[in-house]
Order: C-alpha cells, then sequence, then structure tokens
C-alpha cells in the first residue's frame, strides 16, 4: 500500500526534478553552492528510483500543464540522468577550470529544460521545456572556445529557428482542434481528421530538424567533430534523445497516411546506408579502429544510423499502427539504449578534446550567414556601398567568392569532392527504395 | 452623483493634480517631487485596482460631464478600457522610478515630471473615453503632453525629432477630427457601444461610412506607426530613455492601437466593419507593417532605432488581431496590447542602462556586455525571446492567440506573416544577445560612467536596475501564469466574451 504521505513526497520529487535545475541556474545561487550540477541532478535520480507511477496537475502554468512519470518515461530518465551524472562529474572545476560559473547558467538550462520536456504531459509543456532546452544548449556552444564549435552553434541556431517555427504551426493546428494538449489526446484527436497532414509534415520537420535525423544532420556531424567531449554527451542528453522522444508523443498514428509512411521509412534506409558506409569508410580506410581509438566523427555517424532506424520503425508505425500499438512499448528502451550506448562510446573514446583532424563536410556558407548578414547590414547605407562590400568580399576570397561557395558545398575541407561519395550513396539509396518498393508490392 | 460615477475622474485627477503641483515646483525640492510623483502613481493604482474587482463583479463606474450642446465628457471603465487603463498604470509606476534613477542631477526635472505626468493623464483619459469626443480631447492632449518630453534634451536632432513628430501627429489628430465631425453630423451620435453604432445607416452612406473609416484609421495609424505614417517613431529615439519607453510601451503608439479597437469595434461594429469590407484592406496593412517594421529593424545598428522598428511591427500586431476579426484574433490582438507594453518597456529601460552606464548606443559596441550587466541583460533577453515569441514569455500567448484566428477564420495568410515575422524578430534580436553574452569583453566601453549609487556588482544604480527586472518578471509572469484570474489573457477573453462577441 502506498500513503498518502508517499505519494504527495513522490509528487514533490517529481515538479521539483524540473523546478530545481532551473532555480540553480540563477549565477547568484550556483555559484554559492558547491558542485551545483550534482545537486541539481538529485531530485531526478529520486524521481527514477521511485517504483509507482505519479502524476501532477498544475492548471494555473501554461494552458494547464502538468508533470508525469511512467514506466516508459523512467526508462528515457535513466539513460538521461546517467548521462548527466557523466557530464556533472566530467565538469568538476579543475587546477585549469577553476570556476566554470558562466557555462553552469547554460547547462543547468539545458539540464531543467531537457528533464521538463521529459516529464511534461502536453504538447505546449513540452514546446516550451524544449525550446529552453535547446537554447540552454546553444548558450554552451556558443560560448565555448573551440571556433569550430561555435560555427556548429550557428547552423544548430539556424535549424533550431526553423524547427521551433514548424512546431508552432503544429501546436495551433492541435489547438485549432481541439483544447485538450495531453500527448494520448492529441494523437487521437489528429488521428480522426482529414486535415491533419499539415500537422504531420511539421511535426515530421521540426523533430528531424531538432534531433538531426537525416538528412538535416549537418549540425550534429560539425559538433560530434569539434572534439568536445562534454558537448557531444550534452547532445545526446538533451536535443537528441528529446526530439526523439518528441517525435514518439507528437505523431498522430492514422491508416491513410501511407505515403509519408513509405517516405519515413525511405529516410531511414538512406540514413543508415549514408551513415554505416561513412562509418565504415571512416573506420577501415581513414581512422584504424584498432590502433587509434574511436573518433567523435564515427560516433556521430553511428548516431545518424541509430536516427534512421528509429526513422524506419516511425515509418512502419504510420504504414501500420495496429502493429506499432502491439510493438509501442520498445520504443521507450529503444531511446534510452541510443542515449546509453552513444554516452559509453563517448566516455570511452579516449580523451577527445584534441583538435580532430578535419572531416568537417558542413555547408561553410550556410554558418557564415550571420557574419554576412552584420557585415551587409553594417554597410548597406546606399547601392555604392553594397558595391563595395560585394568587390571586398570578393577580395577578402581571393576574388573566387562564388566559386569557394561552390567549392565548400561540393568539398571536404581536403578539397575532395564528397559529390564521388554521394554518387556511391545515392546509388545505394535509389537500390534499396527500389527493394523496398518491390518488398511493398 | 454617487462614489462609482467619481471614480474615473478620480483616476483622471491622480496624475494631473500632481503634474500641476510639480510644474510649479522649484528644482531643489527633489524629495517633495518624488513623494508626489510616487503618491499620484500609488494613488492610481489603488483607485484602478478597486475598478478592477468591481468590474469583474458587474459594477459599473461612469463620469458625465457637460462639454458641449449634446455633447458630454464621459469616463467610462469598461473592461476594454481597465486593460489599457491598469497597463499604463503599472507600467507608469515602474516608469517613474526608472525616471527618478534616470534623470537624477539633470536640469528641468520639474518640467520633465511635469509633463510626464501629464501624458499618464490624457493616456488613461484616452482609455478610459466613453465617446468619440472624449477620445480625441485626451488624444490631442497626449500629443501636446508627449512633444516637450520629446525635445526635453534641448539638441537639435531632438527638436528635429520633436517637429517631426508634432507635424506627423498634428496631421494624424486633423484627420481624426474631420472623421469624427463627419460621422457625428451622420448618426448624430458618438457614443462607444459594444456593438457598433452605425449598422442602422441606409446603404447609401456606405461611401461616406469608408472614407470615415478611412480617415479615423489614419489619424490614429499615425501614432499606431502604421506604415507609411510611422516615420515619426524612429526619430523620436533621441529622446531619454525613459521617454522612448513611455512612448512604445505606455503611451502613444498604445493610444493610437486602442484607438484602433475602439473604432472598429465600439463605433462600426466588427460585422458592419466587415460588411463593408474595410477590415481586409486594414488587415494587409498590418501585415504589411509588420514585415516592413522588422526588416527595417534588422538594417539598424543603433539599439533604440531598432527597437523602434521593431515596435513598428510589433504595434500592427494588434491592428491586425482586430482585422482577422473573430473572437482568437481580438484576444490575441487585445492582449498584445498589454503584452508588448511589458516587453518593450522591458527592452527600452536596458537600453538606457547601457547608455547610461556604459555610454553604449550601438549593437556593434555590446559585445561582451551581458558579463559586464549581466541582470541587465537577462531582462533584455527575456524581452527579446518575448518578442521572438519563444515560449512561456507572454509574446508567445499573443501569437498563439493571433494564429488561432487566423486559422478560425480561414485566413490562413496571416500564418506565414507571423512566421515571417518570427523568423525576423530572431534574426534582428538574437545577434544583439549573441554579442552581448558570447562575444569576448573589450577593451574600454565608450563611456563608463559609474554612479555614486551602485550596488553589489556596479551595473546600474538600483532605480535602474529595479524597473527593468520587474517588468521582465512580468512579462515572463504573464505567459507563465496564463490561465489565472485577472491575467492579461483571462481579461483579454472577458473583453472578447463580454463586449465584442456576446451572444
Amino acid at each position: 500500500m502506498i500513503s498518502a504521505m508517499n505519494i504527495e513526497f513522490y509528487t514533490s520529487i517529481l515538479w521539483i526534478s524540473v523546478i530545481w535545475p532551473l532555480l540553480l541556474s540563477i549565477p547568484s545561487l550556483h555559484s554559492r553552492l558547491p558542485s551545483p550540477r550534482h545537486l541539481a541532478i538529485i531530485p531526478a535520480v529520486l524521481l527514477t528510483l521511485i517504483p509507482v507511477d505519479t502524476a501532477i496537475n498544475i492548471p494555473w502554468l501554461l494552458y494547464g500543464t502538468g508533470f508525469a512519470i511512467d514506466s516508459n518515461v523512467r526508462w528515457i530518465l535513466g539513460s538521461v540522468v546517467v548521462t548527466w551524472f557523466a557530464l556533472a562529474t566530467i565538469l568538476l572545476p579543475t587546477k585549469e577550470q577553476p570556476s566554470l560559473s558562466h557555462s553552469t547558467t547554460f547547462y543547468l538550462l539545458t539540464l531543467g529544460g531537457s528533464l521538463g520536456a521529459l516529464l511534461t504531459t502536453d504538447l505546449v509543456g513540452f514546446f516550451s521545456f524544449s525550446t529552453l532546452m535547446s537554447y540552454g544548449f546553444y548558450g554552451l556552444l556558443a560560448q565555448h572556445a573551440d571556433k569550430s564549435l561555435q560555427r556548429a552553434g550557428r547552423l544548430y541556431l539556424i535549424f533550431l529557428i526553423a524547427a521551433d517555427i514548424a512546431l508552432f504551426e503544429a501546436l495551433l493546428l492541435v489547438a485549432f482542434t481541439t483544447e485538450h494538449f495531453q500527448y494520448e489526446m492529441v494523437r487521437q484527436t489528429m488521428s480522426n481528421i482529414s486535415s491533419s497532414s499539415v500537422y504531420l509534415y511539421m511535426v515530421l520537420l521540426g523533430f528531424a530538424l531538432k534531433a538531426g535525423i537525416w538528412p538535416f544532420y549537418f549540425w550534429l556531424t560539425a559538433i560530434f567533430n569539434s572534439g568536445s567531449r562534454v558537448i557531444t554527451l550534452l547532445l545526446i542528453a538533451g536535443p537528441v534523445t528529446m526530439s526523439l522522444l518528441g517525435l514518439l508523443r507528437w505523431l498522430p498514428a492514422r491508416e491513410d497516411i501511407y505515403i509519408t509512411g513509405i517516405a519515413m521509412q525511405m529516410v531511414g534506409v538512406a540514413a543508415i546506408t549514408h551513415a554505416t558506409f561513412k562509418f565504415f569508410l571512416r573506420v577501415m580506410f581513414k581512422q584504424g579502429l584498432l590502433r587509434q581509438g574511436t573518433e567523435p566523427i564515427t560516433i556521430a555517424w553511428l548516431l545518424i544510423t541509430f536516427t534512421g532506424f528509429f526513422s524506419l520503425a516511425l515509418g512502419t508505425a504510420l504504414l501500420n499502427p495496429s502493429l506499432w500499438q502491439q510493438y509501442a512499448y520498445i520504443v521507450y528502451p529503444f531511446i534510452a539504449a541510443i542515449s546509453i550506448s552513444i554516452t559509453i562510446l563517448i566516455l570511452t573514446a579516449g580523451k577527445t578534446n584534441r583538435k580532430p583532424e578535419s572531416t568537417d563536410t558542413t555547408p561553410v556558407f550556410i554558418t557564415n550567414i550571420f557574419h554576412a548578414f552584420e557585415k551587409r547590414f553594417h554597410a548597406t547605407k546606399q547601392l555604392s556601398t553594397y558595391l563595395k562590400l560585394r568587390s571586398k568580399t570578393l577580395w577578402n576570397n581571393s576574388g573566387l567568392f562564388v566559386i569557394r561557395q561552390y567549392q565548400h558545398v561540393l568539398s571536404d575541407q581536403k578539397n575532395k569532392l564528397f559529390v564521388i561519395d554521394w554518387k556511391i550513396n545515392i546509388t545505394l539509396f535509389l537500390i534499396l527504395g527500389l527493394v523496398i518498393s518491390w518488398l511493398a508490392t | 452623483m454617487n462614489w462609482n460615477s467619481w471614480v474615473p475622474l478620480l483616476v483622471v485627477l491622480s496624475s494631473l493634480l500632481p503634474g500641476l503641483i510639480i510644474f510649479g515646483l522649484p528644482e531643489e525640492k527633489v524629495r517633495f517631487r518624488i513623494a508626489l510623483n510616487l503618491f499620484g502613481a500609488l494613488a492610481k493604482l489603488v483607485l484602478v485596482g478597486w475598478m478592477l474587482w468591481g468590474v469583474y463583479n458587474g459594477y459599473h463606474y461612469e463620469t458625465r460631464l457637460p462639454l458641449l450642446p449634446n455633447l458630454e465628457l464621459v469616463l467610462r471603465a469598461g473592461p476594454l478600457a481597465l486593460l489599457f487603463v491598469s497597463l499604463s498604470t503599472i507600467l507608469w509606476l515602474v516608469t517613474t522610478v526608472y525616471a527618478i534613477g534616470y534623470l537624477e542631477d539633470s536640469p528641468h526635472r520639474s518640467r520633465f515630471f511635469g509633463f510626464f505626468s501629464l501624458c499618464v493623464t490624457a493616456t488613461v483619459g484616452v482609455a478610459l473615453a466613453g465617446n468619440l469626443i472624449t477620445f480625441l480631447l485626451f488624444y490631442e492632449l497626449l500629443t501636446l503632453a508627449t512633444y516637450p518630453l520629446i525635445v526635453h534634451r534641448g539638441t537639435e536632432a531632438s527638436r528635429q525629432a520633436g517637429q517631426t513628430y508634432l507635424r506627423y501627429t498634428i496631421f494624424g489628430g486633423a484627420l481624426l477630427l474631420v472623421g469624427t465631425v463627419w460621422l457625428y453630423s451622420l448618426t448624430g451620435s458618438l457614443e462607444f457601444t459594444p456593438k457598433g453604432f452605425l449598422s442602422n445607416l441606409g446603404e447609401e452612406h456606405y461611401p461616406a461610412l469608408i472614407t470615415i473609416f478611412g480617415l479615423l484609421i489614419a489619424g490614429l495609424g499615425v501614432k499606431a506607426a502604421l506604415f507609411p505614417l510611422h516615420g515619426w517613431l524612429p526619430q523620436a529615439m533621441v529622446a531619454p530613455a525613459p521617454v522612448s519607453a513611455l512612448l512604445h510601451a505606455v503611451a502613444v503608439v498604445k493610444a493610437g492601437a486602442f484607438g484602433i479597437i475602439r473604432v472598429v469595434y465600439e463605433v462600426f461594429g466588427v460585422e458592419f466593419s466587415a460588411a463593408l469590407g474595410v477590415l481586409v484592406p486594414l488587415a494587409w496593412l498590418a501585415a504589411f507593417t509588420i514585415i516592413y517594421g522588422s526588416l527595417r529593424a534588422l538594417f539598424q545598428d543603433d539599439l533604440k532605432r531598432r527597437l523602434a522598428y521593431s515596435t513598428v511591427s510589433q504595434v500592427s500586431y494588434i491592428a491586425l488581431g482586430v482585422a482577422i476579426a473573430g473572437p482568437m484574433a481580438t484576444i490575441g490582438g487585445v492582449v498584445h496590447l498589454v503584452h508588448q507594453g511589458l516587453m518593450k518597456i522591458t527592452l527600452f529601460f536596458c537600453a538606457g542602462n547601457l547608455a547610461e552606464t556604459l555610454g553604449i548606443h550601438k549593437i556593434s559596441e555590446m559585445n561582451g556586455v551581458g558579463k559586464r550587466m549581466p541582470w541587465t541583460m537577462a531582462a533584455f533577453t527575456i524581452g527579446a525571446f518575448g518578442m521572438i515569441g519563444a515560449p512561456p514569455i507572454a509574446g508567445f500567448i499573443s501569437k498563439w492567440y493571433l494564429g488561432l484566428g487566423a486559422l478560425n477564420t480561414e485566413q490562413s495568410w496571416v500564418i506565414f506573416v507571423l512566421a515571417g515575422s518570427s523568423l525576423l524578430n530572431a534574426a534582428y534580436f538574437l545577434p544583439i544577445l549573441h554579442r552581448a553574452w558570447f562575444m569576448p569583453l573589450p577593451e574600454s566601453w565608450p563611456d563608463e560612467e559609474l554612479s555614486e549609487h551602485d550596488f553589489g556588482n556596479k551595473e546600474a544604480a538600483w532605480a535602474l536596475l529595479l524597473p527593468p527586472l520587474i517588468t521582465a518578471a512580468m512579462a515572463l509572469a504573464a505567459g507563465l501564469l496564463v490561465t489565472l484570474p485577472f491575467s492579461p489573457l483571462e481579461w483579454a477573453k472577458l473583453i472578447s466574451v463580454r463586449e465584442f462577441y456576446q451572444p
């Protein structure tokens, strides 16, 4: 028998798990506490150990949100807590870094946001907390000393803004249809109306951008490529896991979205093919797996492979909702397994703070948008200034600005055209598409 | 006359009388002036709180004084009026504290605070006006009371900005006057009525009514900074920060936007306006202004000018909500009146702090300022994210209802405008935050003058630091505690249900 007092204790732990890290993120508070990162995660650790499903409604918060934990959420929470604990331990102040208070605020905001997104029971709550988490994570990227990480951060920010706009539109469609934002209610409501296709596409696009699912993985590989173990762990514990969870919670299950299901499966297959190919190529020919240890970028490709499997599963869910309902319970442990295994890989990959071999295939022109924007806005007072700026830009780039942009798009930094890789990938992708079509018929 | 019929007048007098006394005070009577200012602001707050409670429970507050034959000066506290009065009253108190800190030791403070009080008196009068003639009187008083505040510094730039402001607003006032007189000659009434008072007019008057609508909206659009009547607003940025805050968040642009709500809902009536076909052009104009303002904001390096163009864009959300014409969009538009005020005043207070403490006026000078002034920049960050529409800050709620209203009325194009605007808002606010928080500190600031009254980390005087923190917290609370009774959203819903869309 669970007494009323116990239930009260459990519900208190539930909401404190979210509020506590957010409270600690205030600099004047966490700077006065010993090991605030460990302190922040303690309620969440306790919550993982609570054996019963618990829920609390907070009707005055947002549109009446709530927090809850059940066996599915406990899987994810367990994996996330392990990662956050590892992070807190790695980030203990050292002699070289006596003060980490600047990053602690962003760290705790990311933690609070991710726990909130995980435990919240409705779409508005999830959206709010995941936005907080994402901007907190961006803060961590942007305040990092590594230039490549800052560049990856800017790229992430662009993807994040686009994703948030797509998810906001999806939320509006839900609000237009129903007044209830709880996951199950939304899944049922949006499954029963004919105009839910737009909602479906917005959700797919939004979370694919946020999770770095193929083909939107550029920011993800860029972050891994920077070689920061802390940041990659944060990426796993925060944006990636929560976005996969978001996809799971937001997607409706309908019988008549066959094409989307097929498309999702094809995306999954393409992701697996592309990422596996890149992974083995790197392991076999460039890295020498046994000699040098795992390189961060190979973990990124492994992660993309996993998210490819996830897309494949979601495609199947869209094609066959009844089958999905039978096996949906496996997905939560699957996400937890992804999170844990990638965490272990990162932790065992050795000290990866060294600058890795340059393999960044991020289109540089995208990440330069911010600088180009600012330069242009400060200089565009009149047309002649624009012309001056243009000529200056051409001059700055050895007179080959346009050619260089194409070069950036089409090549990696060794000037090796990765279109060559793409030929192979696209061929494999087409072959796999044909195979799936054949199997489907 | 019973007590309830005096309360609206007392609300107006609570700032008018202190203002008139302050005009006569010598400069050195600092404490007495501060006491008068704060007493007026607190008295108004108590009176407005009283009326809020009363109106929520169905009481009626109305003052009627004879003005002209067949025309009375009417002050009435309906739900819509109280929303605007509450905003003005709360923000006036906060701005007064800020202005006391900002203008410490500067000359002509009696003149400044006198006109400051007069400005709030006019704003409250605009809000409580029960008919178009009362509205017009206070609207013009607002023009005259704000001009001395804009030119307060007495520089050549401020005089030019003041002249531009006067040219625009007097032109707008003239249009409003012509529209009002024409309307009175047609109908014999100017009384604000929940569903308008023009729907009984015959079809032969429709062309005249469309013209009158155009005149009234153009007249109000000057203060609401609708394109192409917005030119005065970026120029008026030479005014001191408390005045900028007052112009953008409390008084002038809000008076214009509030007037548009009055004209559409309580003069023409939303259904009659739709039947006349005047709402669609208004919606397009508002949508264009939203995008135009954001695009212009992108190009500004001067922080206050960027914020000014942001106001041009954001205030048009209110006009857009009104023009979409549905209960949800109305809620979105009306609640944005409050939300935009809270967020924008925060941003202007912060801009003022940056200028006062470090001499920062340009965005390009803001590198690393978050490390030097963390509390100010934290408040700025909340305001900026609110403007972008990030949850759970107030701006998210406004955009939510505007988007929902667009879907309800099958005007999906508005969704694209909102998305585009959010994107542009992110494009012009996030680089500021990036600079402030993540760029390295410069070797020196443009003009660092630490005040004698600094505390703790010497960020700014408390009188300057507290107001933005309070308004930022309010902007956050307005989004987080959205379902609480008396939250701006709940009040906007009450307005929509009780006044505009009553069955």
